[in-house]
């Protein structure tokens, strides 16, 4: 007996095709929808006004720099020339002088607005978390500057390391569509 | 332990830096009059951020509410209902009573009747961003508005008569308090952490105050946030961050100190007024009360102290 293998034509391997790859989209879209629904579609969070800026976030990420990272409200921002988000409390002198930042890792550019208002970037590729400015900012300031959890770094670990070792049970979770705490709710 | 020469000198010469320091702190820094507390009169509104006194030394309270009024032995005689809640108070002569809204100021007579209201949100002549203070003097009413960075002057009767632009003032902290000379006002000029003097033309005369931690002077973003004027021209002003109040000469070289440790933490509105007394009232938001102290010399406080310890 010969076998006779049954040639495919094109139309066969246009179906075939067209299956396979439903197939694989059908599977991809379950197969994130379920490890969502495992997380329960949420992500964590600071709740800045739980933060006591305690500098934990600094040091208890499992990445190498932490994903959690100053944040700046503009709307809340006073544009101070005296900035103690930005400055030590008693500054030698009023510029960008190293030994007048608070900044450990200089990543808040100061920028001349109008006299006497002064505009404050931070640059969260050299942020390590360590919320010194969140504190001079909140406890002299108006608090527009605050600590977050930035998802474009944060591996949504089940167990985060920061939320267990978090002193004042800042962290929370929010849902995956809208992650960030909206401060002006 | 034997030293070498060169780490004896470095040592001797570290402390006598430090001395020179320490004297220098010390002789700047020491204060020759003292705080002392004179009671205190429990407040009732929720939400209390300005303060006022008039002739009759009755205190007058605005909070969310409205305003309460208290006699001269700190009863509460009467509550000012307002539409919305009250960030500031100023009496005239007569009893009438001003009382400032976030964008509106609402007159009353002295037993609570409103007489007339004004007052629109915007940014032109006139209109309202954010009240935080008002006074009166001579049927005139001048009014700090934070949100637009200006103190206005306008008629008892809401007619707006003109403008002192382009403050500096990087939150809801803008004071105003007439002079008792009646010739000039007050205003803490926050952004710039100073106090300053204006004549009735709404020129500025002088000013004083400097940027820093140290106790004479003003600390953050936004200091001093409120202040008073005694009879014979000192000034005594609160601030937030760091949460204390202190007297200056009308020069501005500081008299009295009273440090963050006599107020709660985070303490914020300490709105002040003076009495006929002399007495500094002190709004204490966290502790719904104000507080009254009386300005003595350190030498005076020293004997009170010890009189408490001997009875």
């Amino acid at each position: 007996m010969t076998l006779k293998k049954k040639s495919m034509g094109r139309r066969d391997f246009l179906n075939n095709c067209g299956r396979g790859g439903a197939f694989l989209l059908l599977g991809g879209t379950v197969g994130a929808l379920g490890a969502r629904l495992v997380r329960g579609g949420e992500v964590w969070q600071i709740d800045p006004n739980k933060c006591t800026k305690c500098g934990q976030c600094a040091t208890h990420c499992v990445l190498d720099m932490s994903a959690v990272k100053c944040m700046h409200l503009y709307k809340m921002c006073g544009y101070c020339e005296l900035c103690t988000g930005y400055f030590e409390l008693d500054p030698v002198s009023l510029d960008e002088g190293a030994e007048n930042q608070v900044c450990p890792t200089a990543a808040i550019s100061r920028k001349y607005i109008e006299d006497p208002y002064f505009e404050y970037k931070i640059d969260t590729d050299l942020c390590i978390g360590c919320a010194r400015c969140v504190k001079g900012c909140v406890d002299y300031g108006n608090g527009s500057l605050y600590m977050q959890v930035n998802h474009e770094l944060c591996k949504n670990c089940n167990e985060c390391a920061i939320a267990i070792a978090c002193p004042a049970d800042a962290f929370i979770r929010l849902p995956a569509n809208n992650p960030y705490f909206d401060r002006l709710v | 332990m034997r030293l070498t020469r060169r780490a004896w000198a470095g040592g001797m010469l570290g402390v006598a830096l430090g001395g020179m320091r320490a004297g220098g702190s010390a002789a700047n820094e020491a204060p020759p009059m003292a705080f002392e507390p004179d009671g205190q009169t429990a407040v009732t509104l929720n939400d209390p951020v300005g303060i006022y006194i008039d002739h009759k030394d009755q205190l007058y309270v605005a909070g969310a509410e409205g305003v309460d009024r208290y006699d001269s032995n700190g009863q509460r005689n009467r509550r000012i209902e307002t539409t919305g809640a009250a960030r500031a108070v100023a009496v005239d002569e007569s009893g009438q009573i001003y009382v400032a809204q976030q964008t509106r100021i609402e007159k009353f007579s002295a037993d609570g009747q409103l007489i007339t209201a004004w007052g629109e949100s915007g940014r032109g002549d006139g209109q309202f961003s954010y009240v935080t203070s008002l006074d009166e003097r001579d049927g005139f009413l001048f009014i700090a508005d934070a949100g637009n960075r200006r103190i206005y002057r306008f008629a008892g009767n809401g007619v707006y008569v003109d403008a002192i632009e382009k403050f500096a003032i990087p939150s809801y902290y803008f004071d105003v308090t007439l002079g008792p000379d009646d010739h000039y006002f007050y205003v803490t000029h926050t952004g710039r952490r100073r106090v300053e003097r204006y004549d009735r033309n709404m020129k500025r005369v002088d000013y004083w105050g400097e940027s820093g931690a140290g106790a004479s002077k003003f600390f953050g973003c936004c200091n001093p946030t409120h202040l008073t004027v005694f009879k014979d021209g000192r000034v005594a002003t609160a601030e937030k961050g760091i949460p204390r109040i202190k007297v200056y000469d009308p020069k501005g070289a500081m008299l009295a100190h009273l440090g963050q440790e006599a107020f709660p933490k985070e303490s914020v509105h300490m709105d002040l007024a003076t009495d006929s007394r002399e007495r500094l009232a002190v709004l204490v938001p966290k502790d719904r009360a104000v507080r009254f102290y009386r300005i003595v010399t350190v030498e005076a406080k020293k004997d009170m102290t010890e009189k408490d310890h001997d009875s």
